[in-house]
């Protein structure tokens, strides 16, 4: 049940609000930890036993943690951080590994087969486990009290607003809304009216954006042209960034009403002049939890500078595996630990001021050659795309596969979506404290926006069958 | 620096955003007010039974589809969509919206006229070895193929489609497909390109608003079928008997309302203006495997027993008189695997009609002819 479907909106969201706002305080987490459960099962039907058993195994392991002699608790923590990964590598990552093995034995001249692996990935696997290691990490460096509870721990592991695509919510972030929260007017208004927009952003931007490049990343090379590529992967650009970072924001809104402070996840990074930057802006739940739980255990920029370079590079290849088990997505981690690892050098040797506008140019530039990775099917694809973004093949707008592509509700999407990623939000909203507060004149654009969201949500589900007549 | 929301400012969004929430299912479980509801040719899902509960993945599953497609204002909001894409945008996701109120529909355009212009030389002599499969079976049994294919508005007025869509290759390889018919012998080919061609000079071939030929020009291919087949049966030819008289009357085509909008487009349509005094006939409705039989009680004279097989443009040829001209016209839509072995005793004809963008999926394989196939490929 995605927030953009009727069922959740419609139903589930309006259910829940009912009965949360009338249960005693009390009641709350257990009410909030039990619809997060009906929440994932609704997508992942039996896989929810996964995320119990993720709930069970860290609560237990994080009291323990707590309890347990200094010379032991590393073997423990170590222990705990092995089991939380084997369902991710399990159900997201055997297939690959054991075809990259495959591949690897193959290049060796070894040709070697075993039964197929394709297990049914459990929705947000990937967001549950990083936030569970991060508690048993923060318990075991003693940064933070083991919940006492297990409905309260349930409840923050799986609370459904922020479950399964983020943000990711540290245990210490929201420690004592956890214990104690208050339902404030403020906090309801401001959270509705992110929400409105993140449903907005993820609808009527990423939604649209996604026709576009979904349409021009299926034609086949030689259909490829200079304009037309250049409008896909710019599409696409604005697609996956309106569609998570617009998820991201009903999460938190939703957080918010809720009467949680979830950290922001995007701060508008197409606005950034450097690859460095844009990490900085980018998924910066995801980024925080690398730096904090990976980059600086291993000596971050401490060390050598050889080292810290390692650091990063393998920060970052393990960045891009944790968005997909696929080759094209640890290139696409290792392009970006690349270019951060180039602008480190650079800054290092050169100290060169670029000007900001140049700067924004190249890390517009190289972010989207990136997403070319992320998008296309393959890295083949990916080579074809490219080689089309950079020839000067088929250069006139006024070809009719652009004209059928690009249709005037498209181009005016596009224009919104570009303007949206780049003007300053703070010109509409005070960001203070973590937290958005929106004029009321906002607030009103935020229910035109969802009312037109819904509108063009409702398509979603309209297929009629046009042979019907033959 | 923004201006902060006073108490009720706050109380006045938060209250429009749960009645956002809340106004579905009030109208879902009032029914009021009334949401007219689309056609949209499908069965929509069904409710979770209660018992499937049992199997409550199952359960979840079917009930989030049966809520998706039965959630109050839905169809008033997909509605909503569609028009504002039309009167804001002047697009629609499913209809190209060409000039002078001509539509025509997307995936027609951009996947299946495509799709046949990529069929091989092969390909092309595949399907025109089945025909000739199909009349030989035919013949065994004494019964003659007739032939009529259809092409769509594209072909007859590229010029009112977008500028985006204009990808039509003016030689098609159907046109191809239809020079092999003219060659086959031993089959009755009724060319309709070549009489809407020369017909649109006249008049409008076509429903600007429908994907159908209109029913005069239905009249027109009606009538040289008819007038073929007499003529083949010796018969004094034009045997066809109804004079074409033309009305016009406003109406939106399938096309206008598969948008759908509040308001669809319509136009100024020809139609057939004369009702014609029908003989005395039996009709049977829903006899395996026909969609109907009509059988005339005083038959002399009449064409012998004919299997019509077409989809919709034949209807248009059916409202015009077709089946009147016959002793028995047996009708199917959508015919069964076993169809030919099915054919009654007696039927001498069988027209087999279809439109263009059928080609690349084998065609005549449905009927079964593969049984005959003597070369051992399925």
């Amino acid at each position: 049940m995605l927030f953009s479907s009727p069922a959740f909106l419609f139903a589930f969201l309006p259910a829940f609000l009912v009965l949360y706002f009338a249960a005693p305080r009390a009641s709350k987490n257990g009410l909030l930890f039990f619809a997060s459960l009906f929440f994932y099962f609704t997508t992942s039907g039996e896989l929810t036993a996964i995320l119990v058993l993720s709930v069970f195994f860290n609560y237990y392991l994080s009291l323990r943690l707590e309890t347990t002699p200094a010379r032991l608790k590393k073997a423990y923590f170590c222990a705990g951080v092995m089991i939380n990964i084997f369902p991710l590598l399990y159900y997201k990552y055997s297939k690959f590994f054991l075809s990259a093995v495959r591949d690897v034995l193959a290049a060796l001249g070894w040709h070697v087969s075993w039964p197929a692996v394709n297990p049914i990935l459990p929705i947000g696997i990937s967001f549950f486990t990083f936030q569970a290691i991060s508690y048993i990490a923060d318990v075991y460096m003693g940064r933070v009290k083991p919940a006492r509870n297990l409905i309260d721990f349930g409840m923050y592991h799986s609370c459904f607003p922020q479950l399964i695509a983020g943000p990711i919510v540290r245990y210490q972030e929201i420690q004592t809304q956890v214990h104690r929260r208050e339902i404030r007017l403020d906090d309801v208004y401001n959270g509705v009216t992110q929400f409105c927009f993140g449903l907005g952003k993820k609808v009527i931007l990423a939604d649209n954006m996604g026709v576009v490049a979904d349409k021009i990343f299926k034609l086949s090379p030689h259909s490829l042209g200079f304009t037309a590529s250049w409008i896909g992967v710019t599409a696409y650009t604005l697609q996956i960034y309106f569609d998570f970072s617009g998820y991201s924001d009903m999460a938190i809104g939703l957080g918010r009403v809720l009467g949680f402070w979830y950290p922001e996840n995007f701060d508008q990074p197409y606005r950034s002049r450097s690859v460095t930057e844009f990490w900085r802006r980018w998924h910066m739940t995801l980024s925080r939890w690398f730096k904090d739980y990976v980059y600086i255990p291993m000596g971050g920029n401490r060390s050598a500078m050889a080292r810290t370079l390692f650091n990063l590079f393998l920060v970052f290849f393990l960045c891009g595996l944790w968005h997909g088990a696929a080759y094209k997505f640890v290139v696409w981690g290792l392009y970006h630990g690349g270019l951060l690892i180039s602008e480190r050098l650079a800054k290092r040797w050169f100290r060169l001021p670029v000007p900001a506008f140049l700067g924004w140019i190249y890390a517009m530039l190289a972010v989207m050659v990136g997403w070319v990775f992320f998008r296309a099917e393959s890295l083949t694809a990916a080579m074809a795309y490219l080689r089309a973004m950079f020839s000067l093949r088929n250069v006139s707008m006024l070809n009719p596969l652009i004209l059928s592509t690009m249709t005037m509700d498209k181009v005016v999407y596009l224009v919104l979506g570009i303007l949206c990623s780049l003007v300053p939000y703070q010109w509409f909203a005070s960001y203070a404290n973590n937290r958005y507060s929106f004029a009321p004149a906002l607030s009103v654009c935020s229910l035109f926006v969802a009312v037109l969201a819904i509108i063009m949500m409702s398509v979603n589900g309209f297929s009629p069958f046009i042979y019907f007549r033959f | 620096m923004t201006t902060p929301a006073s108490r009720m400012e706050k109380i006045a969004i938060i209250s429009v955003f749960f009645a956002l929430l809340l106004l579905p299912i009030i109208q879902m479980v009032t029914r009021f007010p009334t949401v007219s509801l689309l056609d949209e040719n499908r069965n929509r899902e069904r409710t979770p039974r209660l018992g499937e509960i049992l199997s409550p993945v199952a359960f979840v599953s079917q009930a989030q589809k049966w809520f998706a497609d039965h959630y109050g204002y839905r169809d008033w909001l997909i509605r909503a969509k569609t028009q504002i894409d039309y009167s804001v945008f002047g697009v629609s996701d499913k209809v190209y919206i060409g000039k002078e109120g001509w539509l025509y529909l997307r995936n027609i355009i951009d996947s299946e006229i495509p799709a046949e212009d990529e069929m091989s030389d092969a390909d092309l002599t595949a399907v025109a070895k089945r025909f000739a499969e199909l009349r030989d079976v035919l013949q065994e049994r004494g019964i003659s193929l007739v032939v009529v294919t259809n092409q769509l508005k594209d072909k007859f007025y590229p010029e009112f489609l977008p500028y985006a869509a204009r990808r039509i290759m003016s030689h098609r390889r159907f046109d191809d497909f239809r020079a092999e018919l003219h060659a086959m012998p031993g089959i009755v080919y009724i060319d309709t390109t070549e009489i809407l061609e020369s017909l649109k000079s006249e008049r409008q071939v076509f429903h600007k608003t429908d994907l159908h030929w209109n029913d005069p020009a239905a009249a027109e291919v009606a009538r040289t079928l008819v007038n073929e087949i007499a003529e083949a049966e010796h018969r004094n030819v034009p045997f066809w008997r109804y004079p074409l008289k033309i009305k016009i009357e406003k109406m939106s085509g399938g096309e206008a309302t598969f948008m759908p909008l509040f308001y669809p487009p319509n136009e100024q349509a020809l139609f057939v203006a004369e009702k014609f005094p029908a003989p005395p006939y039996t009709y049977e409705v829903a006899k395996d495997p026909f969609e109907y039989i009509a059988r005339f009680v005083n038959d002399q004279g009449l064409l012998p027993p004919t299997v019509l097989c077409g989809d919709s443009f034949s209807d248009g040829m059916v409202r015009a008189g077709l089946l009147d001209h016959f002793q028995v016209l047996y009708r199917t839509k959508s015919p069964p695997q076993d169809l030919i072995s099915k054919l009654p005793v007696g039927v001498k004809y069988f027209i087999y009609q279809f439109i263009e963008v059928r080609l690349p999926r084998g065609l005549v394989t449905e009927l079964g002819i593969a049984r005959h196939d003597t070369t051992g490929k399925p």
